[in-house]
């Protein structure tokens, strides 16, 4: 099958993708329906200057992975916030943080919403349970409170503590 | 490039934190202070969860408006709508506080530990949870123990609790937790009822029944209960007495009346008792009544709508020197949640009376309660009153119509008050006795008025020495200045405010600013034989008149009650502090008072 659209990473990689598999993104799928006719049959090549091409590869590869599936619109649904991530999107994701946050741009700037949920929940399962000094650790956060603010706000928190 | 969490967009971040739970939530805030604004901005310090027919402007808003304001400085308001709800439960948005105007009942049945069990309920202990059924009482009681700790006031309301036979093990449980728990209800049997199925498995010793169960027109609305102290102890008591005349036997009614009283004398301790609203239906036991309540309780609200029964109230209310007289405050809510007052009450610091000119009592009657009052006070208290406000508004309609007991004014209120020696025993720092307020045809009413008082002024002989005349034709000028002032805020509520929370009245200086503007020269300072008393020592001073300067002035009233207060404030002043005034002419000081507007 003839790739008709090719995506350009920012870093000038061409990457043929087929319609379906674009379709993921809301941003490439406006895109396709507002400036290309179905009956033009000249390739399309489609820049996005924010997306780098190592990006690029794991973005299409979740869109390969997910263009059959029709994601329900669950933004206010709070049992699917509170569903743990998927299994396959676990181990997607499971790489080194600059690329996990890189990821989550992509799909935000993208707006590829599943994913972008998928990545935000790995960043929140990297906080869960952790205390504040094992968070600071994790994402490399600096402390910019004296001890006597974070003691205040400490204190501040108790009432979630006895729950 | 490096990311760091902290480069995220704010959304990402959001959608981001709408994953954890609370508690993780809290402890990213206290990694730093970028976190600690982001995860702040999702967590709802202060809710104020409101009926869902609550109305901005209506007077609970208002009431809890007044009485969070100092608290908390940030209050969101969730009616308890379907909208509301919807925004309770997204964003994992937790709540540290609880506060609710009103029924609770839809809350908590919403918040049954089944649907939203991670979500907790924290009450502010001083808010009392008000329960109409018992469906909520369930649920509370099966909310677990961080529930029931939080909750140390519960209000019961019989009345819409259409059924109860009995009461489960953990609902009495629960009850038991309770420290104060208040029931309503408008028919003596369900309380008897209420009493019967709980208080006797509550309250096994020491707990006296059967001081209700009295006259069946005596219907004793609310009750307090506290716990665990065993002993009936009411804080607040509304008794409503009905009679309509129409009942056999008045004189047992009295009776029975006197011994209830006693009975409920023997059960209470009446030290305890510090807010009692009685309702009754004047009639022919008024004078059984009421010298009987007077007798025994500090605060009284009677609420009268007849002019000929509260003429009878004056006359017991002036021989007796206990009781505080109003209207229907509820209809003013802005000065009815401080229940404080009392002339008994050796602390009083603050007093609020709250007339309300919409209902059918007479200014003759109204002034001359509370001038009585406020010699009660003082003969009470002889002491520091820091806080003094008397509001009175009148309706368009009455007006219209000239009341007929306008006349009376002079020889009541501005009698009264300068007869009030006892006010050089205490100093006022805030007295605030009515404003004159400027409505809707003000010009027309200040050119009458200046008409009125141009004529008055060439009545010469009746013009103080010392106040000069041109002072008087250039009242006009006095109320463009007043009109500067009306325009701060136009609202009564927004101008009490004003003064209410003001350290410092700007108003005071008003006067002064005035004249210099309108004699050139300094109105303390026009005698220099007079030393006036320094306006700093008074905190507060506001004449307030509410709508009804059109009444005075159809019933030549206005310049006299204007002029009376400019002289009764002097009264004041030269009582407090010491200070003479010489007047020529007749010599007297009534000069400006009664006599002048005749």
């Amino acid at each position: 099958m003839v790739k008709r659209y090719v995506l350009v990473s920012s870093d000038n990689e061409k990457f043929p993708t087929e319609r379906k598999v674009m379709e993921k993104s809301i941003l490439l799928k406006n895109m396709l329906k507002d400036l290309f006719a179905d009956d033009d049959d000249e390739p399309i090549e489609i820049p996005l200057p924010n997306v780098s091409s190592s990006v690029m590869k794991f973005i299409l590869e979740w869109c390969e992975h997910y263009k059959d599936v029709d994601f329900e619109d669950d933004e206010d649904d709070d049992s699917k916030k509170s569903a743990p991530i998927d299994e396959w999107d676990k181990n997607f994701l499971n790489t080194d943080q600059e690329m996990l946050y890189e990821i989550i741009l992509a799909a935000n700037y993208m707006n590829i919403k599943p994913l972008l949920n998928a990545g935000c929940k790995m960043v929140a399962e990297m906080i869960r349970g952790k205390s504040p000094e094992e968070i600071r650790k994790t994402f490399n956060i600096v402390n910019d409170f004296t001890p006597e603010e974070e003691a205040a706000i400490r204190r501040e928190n108790e009432w979630a503590e006895d729950r | 490039m490096t990311w760091t969490l902290e480069s995220f967009p704010k959304e990402i971040l959001e959608t981001t934190l709408d994953f954890l739970p609370i508690r993780d939530q809290l402890s990213l805030s206290v990694t730093n202070k970028f976190f600690n604004s982001i995860c702040n901005g999702l967590i709802f310090d202060n809710i104020l969860l409101v009926d869902k027919a609550w109305h901005p402007c209506d007077k609970n808003a208002y009431r809890f408006r007044q009485n969070f304001r100092d608290a908390n400085s940030k209050v969101t308001i969730i009616k308890l709508d379907v909208i509301g709800y919807e925004l309770l439960k997204s964003k994992n948005k937790y709540i540290k506080r609880i506060y609710s105007n009103n029924e609770m009942d839809n809350l908590i049945e919403w918040w049954a530990p089944s649907q939203n069990a991670e979500l907790p309920l924290i009450l502010l202990k001083s808010v009392p949870i008000r329960v109409h059924s018992f469906d909520s009482l369930y649920v509370l009681s099966t909310m677990g123990d961080s529930t029931i700790k939080n909750i140390t006031s519960l209000e019961l309301n019989l009345d819409l609790a259409f059924y109860f036979g009995y009461l489960t093990s953990s609902e009495l449980k629960f009850l038991r937790q309770i420290d104060h728990l208040t029931i309503y209800s408008r028919t003596i049997n369900k309380l008897q009822k209420f009493e019967k199925i709980v208080f006797n498995s509550l309250f096994d010793s020491n707990y006296q029944k059967g001081h209700y169960n009295l006259y069946p027109d005596v219907v004793l609305k609310k009750r307090r209960y506290e716990a665990p102290n065993v002993k009936l102890t009411l804080t607040t008591l509304i008794v409503k007495i009905i009679n309509d005349n129409t009942y056999e036997g008045i004189v047992s009614y009295e009776n029975e009346l006197s011994k209830y009283m006693i009975n409920f004398n023997s059960i209470i301790n009446l030290n305890l008792l510090k807010n009692l609203e009685i309702e009754i239906n004047l009639g022919k036991t008024l004078k059984v009544v009421l010298p009987l309540v007077f007798s025994m309780f500090n605060d009284l609200a009677i609420i009268e709508q007849s002019e000929a029964n509260m003429r009878e109230v004056e006359a017991l209310f002036m021989q007796s020197d206990v009781a505080v007289i109003t209207d229907n405050i509820q209809e003013i809510p802005i000065f009815t949640s401080n229940t404080e007052y009392s002339v008994n009450y050796l602390n009083l610091e603050k007093l609020s009376i709250v007339l309300n000119y919409e209902k059918k009592y007479s200014w003759a009657i109204i002034l001359d309660l509370y001038c009585a009052f406020l010699k009660a006070v003082l003969k009470k208290n002889g002491k520091l009153l820091e806080y003094f406000m008397l509001y009175i508004s009148t309706s368009k309609e009455q007006s219209k119509s000239p009341n007929p007991y306008n006349s009376c004014i002079r020889n009541s209120f501005l009698k009264q008050l300068v007869s009030l020696k006892n006010l050089k025993k205490i100093l006022i720092h805030n007295f605030i006795i009515p404003f004159i307020y400027f409505s809707d045809n003000y010009r027309e009413i200040l050119d009458k008025l200046f008409e009125e008082f141009k004529l008055r002024c060439e009545w010469c002989e009746y013009c103080l020495d010392g106040f000069p005349h041109q002072w008087i034709s250039n009242i006009s000028a006095l109320f463009e200045e007043w009109e500067k002032f009306s325009r701060i805020d136009l609202s009564y509520a927004s101008v009490f405010r004003k003064f209410s929370t003001s350290s410092s009245l700007d108003f005071l200086s008003y006067p002064r600013n005035f004249i210099k503007t309108t004699r050139g020269g300094n109105f303390l300072n026009y005698n220099t034989d007079i030393t006036y008393p320094k306006f700093e020592q008074f905190d507060k001073l506001m004449v307030v008149f509410y709508d009804v300067l059109k009444e005075f002035l159809h019933n030549d009233i206005i310049k006299g009650i204007f002029l009376k207060n400019l002289d009764q404030l002097e009264e004041l002043y030269l009582s407090n502090l010491h200070f003479k005034i010489t007047r020529t002419k007749s010599g007297e000081k009534t000069i400006l008072s009664s006599d002048f507007a005749n």
